[in-house]
């Protein structure tokens, strides 16, 4: 179990991370939402201890945690490998450091290099002369290939707690779903991750519990259905052949978007808009959707962050 | 400093020594390196005993026309010549120069004109060959030792000096100062060295800062590259920063020492080489190297001078690896690197004024704290060590010294290493790095962290 307690970050006088508390009592995925510069990076280069904090302390298990003798795994937001090496070298090397042994190191980077669909690239094939091709490096490697290298560098320890900062920025739906399919692997090991990203839908897909920073400070956090919930269904979308305007107007109900065919509207709560529907069928108003639903995760967000979503 | 902090330096070494000995540039810069050093010494050997040389067994030079105008006309100069060269014919000129001139020129291509003249500072001996022709530039300068000889013989001759006494005014002159105990045992005061002995000690100097400066370069670089290529923020999960530089400074001390073991190894081979091809037996490092200037090469300062210089040069790479974290992009290396080459230049500087002090006027305060100063000792102390101009126990105080030092640096580097590492925006100041040290033990008091 992981515990976060008070997190602090200070640079001078300006606090980047404020009292960041937040504890992840069994296994699953764990968000941490932010706009850009929120201390999304900053806490969680904390809470790996590569970074001093100015207060607050981490806990694993009750101990206190420590990223070298934990088995932790790790995708930076800032994908990074040495440009000029070979991947096979980085990768025995990544994980030498994570003290795996270099035979179970190969058969593990085997199987991801296969799962990844990367094996051309680290086990060169051999030429038309029979010749070993050269090794690759990373900078001969698209982008997508460099970021299923840096997953393979996260996950070649077999962590027992994974942190993923925007797995899935740049990748295309392809390569998505791959990651996202490894990511649910993870996940039924009974696996903790914290995992950071700006797609709303990505975390809804796969986080139970959240914690929202604003300039530093948590300003929502919990279970996320239970903040749904909380919110309630307000949410009222509906279709209609017919123009429901003045049906609108009359029940004074605030419209948040609108297209040709669909209202986007807000609701005082369920009572109105079942008394709403009453209305409409009343009146013998031809309805193609009507759905009364929670706020999405991304409509939370904007709610908490929208005024100030600056980056500093 | 944290329980732990050093834990997988071994595995940043095992990987920095393996990916730089693999790199191109390094085993390409080292085959260059190996390729001057082959041809180097064969070559200066040509060069620097060419007037050694006897040219071929027997000289193509058949007929001397001597115009002697010197005051002693009387020179025997066949006397002087050995064999190859005794068949040749002295002849007065009795014609005009001109005349002879010509001659040579168009007939008696090995035939030769000697113009000797004297007057009160000189005497000059000047041969004249065919512009075509068997004889050669090497031929005539032979020749032009046994005239002289000859020449000096008959000035002695004529001052009647014996070759005996000749000998004796032969003998140099040494002076020296000492104080004398009360046992009657002198101690001489004179404690300068010799040219070969300052050449010697600047030359131990040189190549130390040459060490210095590959290896600490390296180590910047590799810092940087990390850093602009954003690794460095995976590595972290793993092991600490300390661990990180200490693996990287001891690796690349170690692939610059790999360098230089096999180019003294290429030296060696070289200097066999040379010593063939001049055909004399001796070599160009002889020639500026006296005998007795190793007097004190033995085990003991062997050792204390390698663990100077060592300590030395893990100084300056840490130094230069702190520097390197200043910086976030490649292009910043160098100017990132500005305060390890202005202390390296006053480390070095300390230690040639050192050495020419010692030259010049011997043991004095100022070497005396150019051999403990950690800056400088690892440049001058092990020369001085082998030359004999320091002793044991300056070297074990300047090797505490360093060690100091080195625990202080890497006690400061621990502080602010890790602020500094993830820093990706413009090249900090170092004035910022002091001010990041505040910062940082302010923030480990606030966390309660040790």
């Amino acid at each position: 179990m992981l515990e976060v307690k008070n997190l602090t970050k200070k640079y001078g006088e300006k606090t980047v991370v404020d009292n960041l508390s937040f504890s992840i009592e069994k296994p699953g995925v764990y968000a941490l939402l932010g706009t850009n510069g929120a201390g999304k990076t900053t806490s969680i280069r904390m809470i790996l201890g590569m970074l001093a904090k100015n207060g607050g302390e981490v806990l694993w298990d009750g101990k206190p945690f420590s990223a070298a003798e934990l088995n932790v795994g790790y995708l930076a937001e800032e994908r990074g490998l040495y440009p000029k090496y070979s991947l096979l070298d980085q990768l025995l090397y990544f994980a030498s450091l994570k003290k795996v042994p270099k035979k179970d190191a190969m058969v593990r980077i085997k199987y991801w290099a296969e799962r990844l669909q990367v094996e051309e690239y680290i086990f060169p094939p051999k030429t038309a002369k029979g010749k070993q091709a050269k090794a690759n490096q990373a900078d001969q490697l698209s982008k997508g290939n460099q970021q299923k290298i840096q997953l393979m560098a996260a996950l070649i320890s077999d962590p027992e707690f994974l942190i993923l900062d925007e797995p899935l920025s740049g990748l295309d739906p392809v390569n998505t779903d791959l990651f996202k399919g490894i990511i649910r692997e993870e996940m039924a090991k009974e696996k903790y991750l914290i995992m950071s990203s700006h797609q709303m839908p990505t975390i809804e897909e796969f986080c139970s519990d959240i914690t929202i920073l604003n300039r530093g400070q948590a300003v929502l956090q919990g279970n996320l259905n239970e903040i749904k919930r909380s919110y309630g269904r307000v949410n009222l979308f509906v279709k209609s052949d017919s123009n429901i305007a003045p049906y609108i107007a009359d029940f004074g109900l605030q419209i948040v978007a609108k297209t040709p065919s669909e209202y986007h509207l807000k609701v005082r709560d369920e009572q109105q808009a079942r008394q709403f529907l009453g209305k409409l069928m009343t009146e013998n108003v031809p309805l193609v959707k009507f759905e009364l639903r929670e706020p999405s995760l991304h409509e939370i967000f904007v709610e908490k962050v929208g005024d100030n979503n600056e980056e500093r | 400093m944290k329980k732990g902090s050093l834990r997988g330096w071994k595995d940043v070494f095992t990987f920095t020594v393996a990916q730089t000995v693999k790199s191109k540039s390094y085993r390409v810069t080292l085959l260059i390196m190996l390729a001057i050093i082959l041809v180097s010494m064969p070559l200066m050997n040509i060069f620097l005993f060419q007037d050694a040389q006897t040219g071929p067994d027997v000289s193509s030079i058949e007929k001397v026309y001597v115009y002697n105008m010197t005051m002693y006309r009387n020179l025997d100069m066949a006397e002087e010549l050995p064999a190859g060269y005794d068949h040749i014919v002295f002849e007065n000129g009795t014609e005009g120069m001109d005349v002879v001139q010509a001659r040579i020129c168009e007939e008696e291509t090995s035939s030769v004109l000697l113009y000797l003249m004297e007057d009160e500072t000189y005497c000059y001996i000047q041969f004249l060959r065919a512009p075509e022709g068997d004889v050669s530039l090497l031929e005539l300068q032979q020749l032009g030792q046994y005239v002289e000889n000859a020449y000096s013989k008959a000035k002695i001759a004529a001052l009647g000096v014996t070759d005996a006494q000749m000998e004796f005014l032969k003998t140099s002159v040494v002076a020296s100062a000492g104080v004398v105990d009360t046992e009657s045992t002198v101690v001489l005061e004179d404690t300068s060295i010799s040219d070969s002995e300052y050449w010697f000690v600047y030359g131990v100097l040189f190549v130390v800062l040459m060490i210095s400066v590959m290896a600490s370069s390296q180590v910047a670089t590799a810092i940087v590259q990390e850093k602009s290529s954003r690794v460095i923020e995976y590595l972290l999960t793993s092991i600490r920063p300390l661990a990180l530089i200490v693996g990287k400074v001891l690796a690349m001390l170690v692939t610059v020492m790999l360098q230089l073991v096999v180019l003294l190894i290429g030296g060696f081979v070289s200097t066999k080489i040379g010593e063939a091809v001049s055909g004399t037996g001796t070599n160009a490092i002889t020639q500026f190297l006296t005998p007795d200037i190793l007097a004190n090469l033995n085990l003991g300062n062997i050792i204390l001078g390698l663990l100077t210089a060592g300590a030395g040069l893990i100084l300056y790479a840490t130094l230069a690896g702190l520097c390197g974290a200043t910086a976030s992009r490649l292009e910043e290396a160098g100017d990132s690197l500005m305060l390890f080459t202005m202390t390296s230049l006053v480390g070095a500087y300390i230690g040639m004024g050192a050495a020419g002090s010692l030259m010049g006027i011997g043991d004095n305060a100022f070497v005396t704290f150019a051999l403990i100063f950690p800056l400088s000792s690892a440049f001058l102390l092990p020369g001085a060590l082998l030359v004999g101009k320091a002793d044991a126990l300056i070297a074990v105080i300047a090797i505490a010294v360093l060690l100091i030092s080195v625990v202080l640096m890497f006690l400061f580097v621990a502080k602010v290493y890790e602020t500094l590492i993830l820093h990706t925006g413009n090249r900090i100041k170092m004035k910022e790095v002091f001010a990041m040290l505040k910062t940082t033990k302010k923030g480990k008091e606030a966390a309660g962290d040790e």
